[in-house]
């Protein structure tokens, strides 16, 4: 069962509301929490979540992630197939490069395979 | 944020209170007047307000505050400011935010907030303004620290702005305001603006005019995105080099001007048949700054369902939300749109979406002795001057003005797209006027609507503001009337309005001229007296009960499938369902 979640690790800024804002949009968008971590280091907040999303695509979650403005980086490290889109014809596997820092990709290990451009809003 | 870096206090002036120098800082970001109303936890920055140059425009009721900034924010393009106290003033923002929310519309909603030794305790008046607003802000604050208020602001206007803008809340604790603080406004200068995405994805531009190159059937599906980036221009003289076809959301009319021989019209739930029509058949859907809303859809899966898509968006997170894109390029589209301006061979399709257009022009001749609203609307869209703003409301009365009047520029039509808000109009239309006294401003509202925020009559005296008022009177909540007609078998509930009150005579009451008409031959002399009446006025227009709106597409009904009704029907092509 797990192997077919969505996994994401996210780096948030250390502000009021930033985690609430964080899991408050995960939900909405309709996305339900099977599994949370997360630890502070420094100034930030480190997240891991395991999410289960029927009917949504988890890139489209990530980017809508990456609009908020406490978080600094956001990177979807592992997600189930992909749910089609009407007249989709490939899978989506770009994951935007817009969410991601260089300092959060760094911090967690993660190699750096896309943009370090901060997130435009 | 590192205020101490940015921002060092200045220790050889007097100290600020932090309610002085929230106002100190709104007027470094060129806040020129603020919609709100007074309470107990703001009292610290009304008392500062009386000392600063900012206007304040005291409303009736907090929403219209919050949707007065919003209108003033969607014609002017500058960030709205809305203020109210704490509690039940906070939370009557907050359909004004969410508006503003679903529209993407800058604003920066200041609130007050009971002092921080008692937040927490459900002390009076409290509520958590920021925890309710999580979702329909882009970002927000609670000032802990009235050393912080300088970054504060110039993030909030920042943030607002930048991007797909929308709206910031700061909740302001009543001690903070009364705080003092040795700490100054950001100069301008001292804190870089967030640029716009750079659009460097070559190959995606390559792509994407091989892909126009190569359509034979393509369509530009405008967006509000074209108004909030800048782009009218950059739009127009695309469409003028490859003249594709194009149609546009309800809150991307004026994009480009509705008599332009390529725009075929509003598409979706009431959209035109020949934009509707020319979606389905098409080949390529050049999606430009929208973002596929149900209400422009219909049945998703059944959405343009030949087509491939091409999407440019300043936001990353549209991109295939709901409709996958075979290409997309996110930027600031008065610079995406140049490098894709190529000119497809497609002169068939060219005339064939001309005669659908010309095939789906409105007709004005209803038969009947009522006074036909569409013509009305028409013929004041054509007395209104070419800069005339029109702010509508929400209900059958907002899907005419999109259909029928003449929209010139998108800020010049302010309609509650996303929210669907009613009482939308005369608020929106009051933030406009107050902002530019010398355009005509226009509200179009209905009898339903108008009652969300009647109270705003007395701000329209208070202040001389010369809002005109179009109140289309059918005595019903008439989109829902026509729904439960249509899909409700004609179980008509809570819809009647037949005890409307004497409108004329309520506008009197507030200090405000009025007029009712209910003949066609009264339309033309009361339009003209209202337009060049010196001051607000409120032209009350009887119209038929039974009147509906036409087209309309079926909920969860494909685009195609658009039933016309009993309107004046063009004789137009029809689409056979083999074609789809």
């Amino acid at each position: 069962m797990s192997e077919s979640l969505h996994e994401m690790i996210l780096t948030l800024d250390r502000q009021e509301g930033a985690l609430v804002r964080l899991l408050g949009l995960i939900e909405r968008r309709g996305f339900r929490t099977v599994e949370l971590g997360c630890r502070e280091r420094s100034d930030t907040l480190v997240v891991r979540v395991k999410l289960d999303g029927q009917r949504r695509a988890a890139e489209v979650l990530i980017r809508q992630i990456g609009r908020l403005h406490d978080v600094r980086g956001a990177e979807l490290v592992a997600q189930r197939p992909v749910t089609k889109l009407p007249e989709q014809r490939r899978p989506i596997v770009q994951i935007p490069a817009s969410a991601v820092s260089r300092r959060s990709m760094s911090f967690l290990g993660i190699p750096d395979h896309v943009s370090t451009e901060r997130v435009p809003r | 944020m590192n205020i101490a870096a940015s921002n060092p206090p200045i220790t050889d002036v007097r100290p600020l209170r932090g309610a002085e120098l929230l106002l100190r800082a709104l007027e470094a970001e060129g806040v020129e007047q603020i919609f709100g109303y007074p309470g107990g936890a703001i009292m610290p920055v009304y008392d500062a307000l009386v000392d600063s140059p900012i206007r304040h425009i005291l409303v009736r009721h907090e929403q219209a505050a919050a949707i007065a900034a919003n209108g003033y924010a969607r014609h002017t393009g500058r960030v709205g400011v809305c203020m109210a106290t704490s509690g039940p003033g906070a939370t009557n923002l907050v359909t004004g935010i969410a508006d503003a929310y679903m529209d993407s519309v800058p604003m920066v909603a200041i609130t007050g907030q009971v002092p921080t030794t008692v937040m927490g305790t459900d002390a009076f008046q409290e509520v958590d303004i920021f925890g309710m607003t999580l979702p329909i802000v882009k970002h927000s604050f609670i000032v802990r620290n009235a050393d912080e208020l300088p970054a504060i602001v110039r993030e909030a206007f920042t943030i607002a702005a930048s991007g797909r803008p929308g709206p910031v809340l700061i909740d302001l604790p009543k001690d903070i305001a009364n705080a003092e603080s040795s700490f100054r406004p950001l100069k301008r200068e001292e804190v870089a603006s967030v640029p716009w995405p750079s659009v460097r994805e070559r190959d995606a531009i390559a792509r994407a005019r091989r892909l126009i190159e190569a359509s034979e059937r393509p369509i530009l599906y405008t967006g509000y995105g074209v108004g909030l980036s800048g782009a009218e221009d950059a739009l127009r003289a695309m469409v003028e080099a490859t003249d594709i076809p194009v149609v546009s959301t309800l809150k991307g009319l004026g994009g480009i001007p509705t008599d332009h021989p390529a725009f075929l019209g509003m598409l979706g739930m009431h959209g035109t048949r020949a934009a509707n029509l020319a979606v389905q058949e098409c080949d390529l859907l050049i999606c430009v700054g929208a973002r596929f809303d149900d209400r422009v859809t219909g049945k998703l899966v059944e959405f343009a369902p030949k087509a491939k898509v091409l999407h440019l968006d300043a936001d990353a997170a549209e991109i295939s939300k709901l409709r996958y894109a075979q290409v997309h390029l996110v930027g600031h589209l008065p610079q995406v749109l140049p490098q894709i301006t190529v000119r497809p061979s497609i002169e068939p399709w060219r005339e064939h979406c001309k005669a659908m257009r010309e095939a789906s022009l409105p007709r004005y001749d209803a038969p009947g002795d009522w006074i036909f609203a569409p013509a009305l609307l028409r013929r004041l869209s054509e007395l209104n001057g070419p800069d005339a703003v029109v702010a509508c409301d929400v209900g059958q009365h907002q899907m005419w003005v999109a259909q029928h009047c003449i929209h010139r520029r998108i800020n010049q039509h302010l309609t509650s797209g996303g929210l669907g808000t009613m009482g939308f109009g005369l608020p929106a239309a009051m933030g406009v006027k107050i902002a530019r006294p010398d355009t005509q401003v226009v509200c179009v509202s209905g009898d339903g609507s108008i009652m969300m925020n009647i109270q705003e009559l007395a701000t329209l005296r208070r202040y001389g503001c010369a809002v005109k008022i179009v109140l289309l009177d059918n005595q019903a909540l008439g989109m829902v009337r026509q729904w439960q007609e249509l899909f409700f078998a004609e179980r008509y509930s809570e819809v009647d309005l037949s005890d409307n009150p004497d409108f004329v005579a309520l506008a009197a009451a507030c200090g405000i001229a009025g007029r009712s008409i209910d003949r066609r031959d009264q339309v033309e002399d009361a339009l003209r007296e209202m337009l060049d009446f010196d001051g607000p006025y409120l032209l009350h227009v009887r119209i038929d009960p039974r009147a509906n709106v036409w087209p309309l597409v079926p909920p969860n009904t494909p685009n195609h499938e658009l039933i016309e009704g009993d309107a004046p029907a063009p004789a137009g092509p029809t689409m056979e369902k083999d074609d789809v």
